[in-house]
């Protein structure tokens, strides 16, 4: 009886989010309701803040932006999602995260909401679908944005017939942007000397920062955390070696003072600043960057796809919590936020597109011109396993790269002191075998 | 109030009744006592020991908050924290708290010898300015002094390279993190031991002071062989009020380096914060917190024996 009578709870709660709403608008189920999002303090927040207010008109809800410093976010929200009742409406899921809520059951799948009001997720990316989008082929997110990772470089430095003179000199070949992960280093080193500059911004504070960052190096040599069909540490390959032996001697040799203890916003910086002429970063600096009320570089800089094999890819998702106190609100929020009208308006105010169709709108690439190559990125591009813990598969990597760093570890030694603890992280994971 | 007077007048000269009435007096008053503290124990109960309880309880335990509650691990959680970088992490949080109680101490004495001088003007003004360090939340301390030390931004470097010195990494060099976290705390902290050795100086008797000055020694003597022994009780109380707290930083760290680089800043505090709230390992956190908490215990029991003794 008791079961039963929890089970009919359940059904009750869950109707109106099933069938009630079927047909409801937002303002029938959002009026006077808040809806409380915590967000990073990056380009694609500002973004929103600019037509948040479109949504408060049509709905009567109240959008409330929390937004912090990403170090803050994941600390921010587990409290809110292990509570009965949460803080935030709608949750905006780092790639890294998913596995770790899925497994939690901290939030909601989405594919009834998505028939039922036949929501079109064929417009995403499909890599970003699947990084962000669905875990074990159930949808939990909608892609909000991604954050493509490659090179950035001084377009203007590089095209100086001076500088490729010079190139030429040292190198014995025309000027091309390097194609391997050793010939970056060798470039930028050079690069750095010859222009009396830094030759590359690096962000190597610790754990988010320089995990990010270090994994392209480590995708781009071919290496990876884990063979991902056995879930064996393949951390103490020779490539994954290499790359840590690269990114330390870039940190060492080349990069800017204090790189260790630097995050995103301090390689901005500095390159706002024209005193680096290289960066491994995101893609979504160039509207800081392009900013001529604080940047020296406008129009100065480029992207291009990561040297060597891959690149390291990551976005971010929408998606509603377990605990959401009006669910309805939430998922009229969602589709709102990721209709195409407000995709596109998010996008030209400086947004990191989900939505495939974007990077083919004329309007889009003429303001946005280094976004032309992002198809080419995301190619060969790819996240970190989806996994229960890849929270602290990030927290692990940055130990070993603190150890070579910091306390001048040797890479080999390091890696290979780290692959039990890689180990023991997806041990049980109910996520890995069916990957 | 009446009845009890005639009650007590009523069993006049019999002893074991108006010993029985006092002790049902006694038991009165003490069971009314305890009424009006319950309130208080309850709320304390609730709100300290019953985390306390309970986090002791999962220290026991396999807990990662992605997973939920696990069995009963006995020790296992002490063993693995103690294993894993304990050794590090405590090292750093020694030399952290040596360094940084010194020096303020130093400071604090120094300053607090300077205010107390009969003849110093605008003493009021100095000491309004000297307490604004302490008013000052540790978060706004550290991101004003994060941008200072900023390599590439910051007011420092730019001082140095005036001088034709080179700018330094500060907070991103292995060598010079720790240190540089060291200033920061003691630019933050001193005013509070100020303030202590302040008003220990300032209850000292003035006769020994006086006797010494009259038997012609010098100022420093006076510190040395009057001061400095008039004043041991309260410094050492001082020192260990500080060094408790200093055990246990977190604040300043997290906001300036996050431990970092490699491990070079990470107190065991931050290695608490990291293995619960970035490992989501609830069991071996708590576990890294008790052991704290025993040397924190240790120092507090030191610091009543030393308030009795004097």
């Amino acid at each position: 009886m008791r079961k039963f009578l929890s089970s009919a709870a359940l059904v009750a709660m869950a109707l109106p989010l099933l069938t009630g709403g079927a047909n409801a608008a937002a303002s029938d189920v959002c009026k006077g309701q808040d809806i409380n999002i915590l967000m990073e303090t990056v380009p694609d927040t500002t973004a929103l803040q600019g037509v948040k207010d479109e949504f408060e008109k049509q709905s009567g809800a109240k959008v409330n932006i929390e937004a912090v410093n990403y170090s803050l976010m994941h600390e921010k929200l587990v409290p809110s999602l292990t509570a009965s009742t949460g803080t935030y409406n709608v949750l905006i899921v780092d790639s890294y995260w998913v596995g770790e809520f899925k497994t939690a059951g901290w939030i909601m799948p989405l594919d009834d909401l998505i028939a039922r009001d036949k929501v079109d997720t064929g417009v995403y990316v499909p890599s970003l679908m699947e990084l962000n989008g669905k875990v074990d082929g159930t949808t939990y997110m909608l892609p909000f944005w991604q954050y493509a990772m490659g090179l950035l470089y001084r377009k203007d430095i590089v095209d100086d017939p001076a500088f490729q003179a010079a190139y030429k000199e040292k190198f014995q070949r025309d000027w091309r942007l390097p194609e391997s992960l050793e010939e970056y280093a060798e470039v930028a080193k050079w690069a750095g000397e010859y222009k009396k500059m830094y030759g590359v911004a690096m962000a190597g504070q610790r754990a988010d920062p320089v995990v990010m960052e270090a994994t392209n190096y480590l995708f781009s040599e071919g290496g990876d955390f884990y063979d991902r069909n056995s879930w064996k540490s393949t951390m103490d390959s020779p490539e994954a070696a290499k790359a840590v032996g690269v990114y330390a001697d870039l940190m060492k040799n080349a990069a800017q003072p204090g790189a260790l203890g630097a995050n995103f916003d301090d390689v901005a910086n500095t390159l706002k600043q024209g005193k680096a002429i290289f960066s491994i970063s995101y893609l979504f600096l160039f509207p800081t960057l392009q900013d001529p009320k604080d940047s020296q570089v406008v129009d100065k800089m480029m992207f291009a796809p990561m040297p060597g094999k891959d690149s390291f890819l990551g976005a971010w998702g929408w998606a509603i919590p377990s605990n959401a106190p009006n669910k309805d609100c939430s998922w009229e929020f969602l589709k709102w936020v990721e209709s195409k009208d407000v995709a596109l308006k998010r996008a030209m105010a400086g947004g990191q597109p989900t939505q495939a169709w974007i990077y083919d709108d004329k309007d889009f690439i003429a303001k946005w011109p280094m976004m032309a190559q992002v198809g080419d990125a995301l190619k060969h591009a790819k996240g970190l396993p989806i996994m229960s813990r890849s929270t602290q598969l990030v927290e692990t990597f940055a130990e070993v790269l603190g150890a070579v760093l910091a306390d001048g570890a040797k890479p080999e030694e390091a890696l290979e002191e780290s692959v039990p603890k890689f180990n023991r992280l997806v041990k049980g994971d109910p996520l890995l075998h069916k990957q | 109030m009446t009845v009890t007077t005639d009650t007590v007048r009523t069993d006049h000269g019999v002893p074991g009744a108006r010993n029985r009435a006092k002790r049902s007096g006694a038991r009165h008053r003490l069971v009314t006592h305890y009424l009006f503290m319950a309130p208080t124990i309850i709320v304390l109960a609730l709100v300290v020991a019953a985390p306390l309880f309970y986090s002791f309880y999962l220290s026991f335990h396999e807990f990662i908050i992605t997973y939920g509650q696990g069995d009963f691990i006995g020790f296992d959680n002490y063993v693995g924290a103690l294993a894993d970088d304990f050794g590090e992490v405590s090292w750093v949080t020694m030399k952290l708290t040596f360094f940084a109680v010194a020096l303020e101490f130093l400071v604090a004495f120094g300053l607090a010898l300077l205010l107390n001088r009969p003849t110093l003007r605008f003493r009021e003004g100095y000491l309004v300015i000297l307490m604004i360090p302490i008013l000052m939340t540790p978060v706004a301390v550290a991101l004003m002094f994060r941008l200072m030390f900023n390599p590439n931004l910051g007011i420092i470097n730019w001082v140095l390279s005036l001088l034709y010195i080179p700018g330094q990494g500060w907070f991103g060099d292995p060598a010079m993190a720790l240190p540089t976290v060291i200033f920061v705390d003691v630019w933050h902290e001193t005013s509070l031991m100020l303030l202590m050795l302040y008003a220990g100086l300032k209850s000292l008797p003035s006769e020994p002071i006086e006797a010494a000055r009259i038997d012609g020694a010098s100022r420093l003597q006076i510190i040395w062989y009057v001061i400095v022994p008039l004043m041991r009780p309260i410094i050492l109380v001082t020192l260990l009020i500080r060094m408790i707290s200093a055990l246990k930083s977190y604040d300043l760290i997290y906001m300036l380096t996050q431990g970092g680089p490699g491990k070079a800043t990470e107190t065991i505090s931050f290695y608490a914060y990291r293995l619960g709230f970035r490992f989501l390992d609830i069991g071996q956190a708590a576990a890294v917190s008790f052991v704290l908490l025993g040397v924190v215990i240790i120092l507090t029991l030191l610091l009543l024996r030393v308030m009795r003794e004097n």
